[in-house]
């Protein structure tokens, strides 16, 4: 088997260069190993004596906030139960070791393994609650916690309990303090690597777009709940194996430890370091613990330093140390290859706000960065050539290559599997009221096959509310949704994206931090359904990459691969929205009015692509724009005040009594708006 | 029944304490979208900034309460122009409000820093405003302070629900908060009222801080404690309205009073307890989400 080149062939992702490429797994393991050796040889360096402690303490701190970099850095769970479980690690481990004389080696593998069993009977509940109410309940986890440990004479109240064994004892303090030292190191190693695995897996894709918008994510089919139960769990388990080497390391245990400072100094380590960053974790983790412990000054003056620090940060430097400390290796390597000056600080620690390792350095293709963030021509639909932008083995954001460079190597938008029937959808006697306002009212429609299928109202008509029904976004109050055939009323967004529905919102919702192609990748995911665990030793991610190529391509975007959404116009982010809705080949597709903010030549070419994407899927949109729902639409339903009045075709619909009297002016005057809107494109220099 | 009574006049004077941080959580968030999570260390700045004036300057304690005073309120809008603002309406604008929070999280680390250095780590309080014996009435016992603290949670809680609800200033500056960029296209000087609430707020918080100091005594971290409950409060009142503010902070004083006669070493304990366990049974009871609404 050979490519059109005549060379062997490759699987189609990797462009023919993957091969020469390590892979994330192995990037993630020299990542973590080259962490675990530095970090040796400076426990090793300082040989013994209060620095080493001091070291070593620190250490059972980075391993919780390499945990919160996953967490809360990355995916924006803002959660406050990692000194809880610290906690319940550190006195799980002296009980066991001093009250019940378990080997310490084997009590800290009992106390993590328990303490992620009780995160996931908490998560279970926990993770349900809403953003805000799970961050303002999980603060007082410690105050709840550290009172009952404070008063309580079993645990030794306000004195604590020891001496807790070290975990290796060796001839004096000194080995031992080094030897268990060098288990905390190895320990930490391991827990970076699989924190970096995991942020450069498709899950950390997932997260990413969780951490962005939660309905998109639950839209493209990722399971929230799942992923959040699963980072509340890890958190948990780093926290309490960062809580039982703080007890083996120091060997004694006090509540005032872990009270509502700790948590709150974990947070500064977090967003000091670089909340995305496991090596800005790191840094800020045993950064601010040595440099406090060490300096008397800076000891007193805590507070003042750690509040200047954290305000000009998040001001100046939302990438945390780890950015700056970028800038500085980027400016001298600049130097040394005389490439000094091409970007300044500020891209750089927006960039390093990117969840790699940390300094890694990143290829940009330059004629892709050219393309200047417009569609690749008239119609948006077309297939374009690669135009040379993105030549075979061009580099991605993560270092891999781009896939399909050469000819004909973009792999197509899967059909998926309706086998271009498009889709059916089918409301009966949809009912939604928010207190008094009934917003739909016993609204029945049916839809079968491709095509464009149309909503439209007033404003106020109950339209997006229709629409969210249909979409999951919504419970409703009465009736029935059933998608191809099956009852999907009471199913969770991601379940009724399985049976093969996408959807868009009306606000654009693109991930800045990420590109175009990893924008649309995120929903071609297989890893939706699987385990936080799979992400260890699967990552799927270049299929993935390259079913959104052909998404891309097919809308003609394919040459703004590299970009990120931000340097892109309005029209090109909803053509990638679109494209991230059309690249899992769903059979039902619903667009909340794609039109939106685009000009009268931008909604001509947004016609045809929807056109051509309605030959083989179901689309249904909410859309304004009555002028071009009646032109391209297959079927119109109208809404008003929450009922349906009318559902017929385009002629029908210009010609309906029903229309006219409801809606009449507004097609008077969108039609004048259109008029006016031409005949100034036509003649420029009229006023 | 004299104990009980004593327990319900000392949960109120805790609760008023309580209810005016919410107030200030509240009022802050509804006109600017803004949680000040120092707004304690404000009122710990103000207790022990007046103490620490007349003692050091031997000024009067009026002039020092005056000087305290004027030194919040130039160092919060101080603040509010150099942090706040770039914050809130800069490049960092789009941020999510987990950021912008941690803006007030850092403020409230650096005064308690100042706090720690200039204070000292003992409790100390300046003189009661109203000084002289607690008031005895029908076998009861409240303080001074303790009547001041529940007069002033009352008439803040009727007279900033009136001035949001009913005046066109207070109207406008509910809008500034709901809608900023909606109020900005209004004519609305939304920067100048996020500014002015902030500095407002802060300087309340001192006024309190002094009229309480006489009851609690301040350290330099009491003002995050008071301020906690403060939160709690703000957050069952769903951040935008001061009436619950105030009732619910009431509400958590007379509950903390009341598990303290059966267990003053667990009173926290059951006290957070409970708060936690009906955010997470009824999480809805929270209204808004202020970090969505960002």
């Amino acid at each position: 088997m050979t490519d059109v080149q005549g060379a062997p062939a490759v699987p189609l992702a990797t462009g023919g260069r993957l091969s020469l490429r390590p892979s994330q797994g192995v990037k993630s393991l020299s990542f973590s190993t080259v962490i675990t050796l530095i970090l040796l040889a400076v426990l090793f360096l300082l040989h013994g004596g209060f620095y080493d402690s001091l070291f070593v303490f620190s250490l059972t701190f980075a391993i919780v906030v390499v945990g919160m970099v996953l967490q809360v850095g990355y995916s924006h769970q803002l959660a406050f139960h990692q000194s809880v479980f610290m906690m319940a690690g550190a006195y799980g481990v002296a009980i066991l070791s001093t009250k019940y004389h378990y080997p310490v080696w084997l009590a800290m593998i009992l106390v993590v393994v328990a303490s992620a069993l009780v995160g996931l009977l908490l998560g279970f509940y926990v993770t349900r609650v809403p953003g805000f109410a799970l961050a303002l309940a999980t603060l007082f986890f410690s105050v709840i916690v550290v009172g009952f440990v404070e008063y309580n004479n079993y645990l030794g109240a306000q004195t604590g309990l020891g001496p807790v064994p070290y975990v290796i004892t060796g001839p004096n303090y000194t080995r031992s303090l080094e030897w268990s030292g060098t288990v905390t190191i190895v320990l930490l190693g391991i827990s970076v690597y699989i924190v970096s695995r995991i942020l450069n897996s498709t899950i950390g894709l997932e997260l990413a777009l969780m951490a962005g918008n939660e309905t998109i994510a639950e839209g493209v089919g990722i399971i929230t709940a799942r992923r959040k139960l699963e980072l509340f769990v890890l958190g948990s388990a780093f926290a309490a194996l960062g809580g039982t080497l703080f007890a083996t390391t120091q060997q004694f245990v006090t509540p005032a430890t872990f009270s509502q400072v700790a948590e709150i100094t974990f947070l500064v380590m977090l967003f000091l370091g670089g909340r995305t960053s496991i090596l800005g974790g790191l840094i800020g983790a045993i950064g601010i613990e040595f440099l406090s412990g060490t300096s008397n000054w800076i000891s007193t003056n805590e507070g003042i330093i750690e509040g200047v620090l954290i305000t000009v940060v998040l001001l100046y430097f939302p990438a945390g140390l780890i950015g700056i400390l970028t800038w500085i290796w980027n400016v001298a390597w600049g130097l040394i290859s005389g490439k000094y000056g091409t970007r300044s600080l500020r891209q750089v620690t927006r960039q390093a706000a990117l969840p790699a390792g940390g300094l890694a350095r990143r290829r940009r293709p330059a004629a892709a960065t050219a393309g200047g963030g417009e569609l690749a021509d008239s119609t948006g639909v077309r297939a374009l050539p690669n135009r040379g932008a993105l030549p075979n083995g061009e580099a991605l954001p993560n270092g891999e290559a781009l896939p399909g460079g050469s000819a004909g190597a973009a792999q197509p938008v899967p059909d998926g599997p309706a086998d271009r029937r498009g889709g059916e959808l089918e409301c009966r006697e949809l009912t939604k009221a928010f207190g008094g306002v009934v917003a739909v009212d016993a609204v029945s429609l049916s839809i079968s096959g491709p095509g464009i299928y149309a909503i439209c109202g007033p404003n106020g008509a109950g339209k997006t509310t229709l629409f969210e029904l249909i979409a999951g976004g919504l419970k409703a109050d009465g009736g029935e949704v059933y998608i191809d055939g099956v009852n999907a009323t009471r199913m969770l967004p991601h379940e009724r994206a399985q049976l093969g529905m996408a959807r868009t919102l009306q606000t654009v919702r693109l991930m800045n931090a990420r590109s175009i192609i990893d924008n649309v990748a995120v929903a071609a995911l297989e890893s939706h359904r699987t385990f936080m665990a799979g992400a260890l030793v699967t990552s799927g991610l270049e299929e993935a990459r390259a079913r959104a190529w052909g998404a891309l391509e097919r809308l003609g975007i394919a040459h703004l691969a590299e970009q990120r959404p931000a340097q892109l116009t309005l029209e090109v982010q909803r053509t990638v929205e679109l494209a991230r809705a059309i690249v899992a080949g769903p059979h039902l597709l619903l667009l909340d009015e794609p039109a939106s903010g685009l000009s009268v030549e931008q909604r001509e070419r947004l016609s045809r692509t929807l056109q051509e994407v309605a030959q083989d899927t179901t689309v249904v949109l909410v859309e304004h724009d009555l002028q071009m729902v009646a032109r391209i639409a297959k079927q119109i339903f109208v809404l008003v005040d929450g009922r349906l009045v009318f559902s017929g075709d385009p002629n029908g619909f210009l010609n309906s009594d029903v229309v006219r009297s409801e809606l009449m002016g507004l097609v008077e005057e969108e039609a004048i708006l259109e008029t006016t809107s031409r005949r100034g494109a036509e003649e420029p220099d009229s006023v | 029944m004299s104990t009980w009574g004593n327990l319900t006049l000392a949960g109120l004077t805790a609760g008023g304490m309580y209810a005016v941080f919410a107030l200030c959580f509240v009022t802050l968030f509804r006109t600017a979208g803004v949680l000040n999570l120092a707004v304690g260390d404000f009122a710990m700045l103000g207790a022990l900034g007046s103490d620490y004036v007349l003692e050091t300057y031997h000024t009067g304690f009026a002039a020092a309460i005056a000087i305290s005073l004027v030194a919040i309120a130039v160092f919060s809008y101080a603040y509010d122009r150099v942090v706040l603002r770039p914050a809130l309406e800069g490049r960092r604008s789009t941020e999510t409000i987990v950021v912008i929070f941690f803006f007030t999280f850092a403020l409230s680390f650096f005064i308690e820093g100042v706090g720690k250095n200039l204070f000292g780590v003992d409790v100390r309080s300046p003189p009661p405003l109203w000084p002289g014996p607690a008031l005895s009435f029908w076998g009861l016992h409240l303080e001074k302070a303790g009547a001041l603290v529940m007069i002033l949670a009352a008439v803040c809680g009727i007279a900033f629900a009136a001035y949001l609800r009913f005046s066109l200033r207070g109207k406008a500056l509910s809008a500034c908060g709901q809608d900023t960029f909606g109020a900005r296209v209004v004519g609305i000087r939304q920067s100048q009222y996020r500014a002015g609430m902030f500095t407002a707020m802060a300087v309340l918080a001192a006024i309190f801080g002094i009229v309480i100091s006489p009851i609690t005594g301040f350290v330099y971290t009491t003002g995050g404690t008071l301020g906690l409950f403060g939160l709690i409060g703000a957050a069952f009142a769903a951040f935008n309205r001061p009436g619950r503010a105030v009732i619910v902070g009431l509400a958590i004083g007379l509950a903390e009073s009341y598990l303290g006669e059966f267990s003053t070493q667990y009173q926290d304990t059951l006290l957070y307890g409970a708060l936690v366990a009906i955010i997470l049974i009824r999480p809805q009871i929270l209204g808004i989400n202020p970090i969505r609404a960002a």
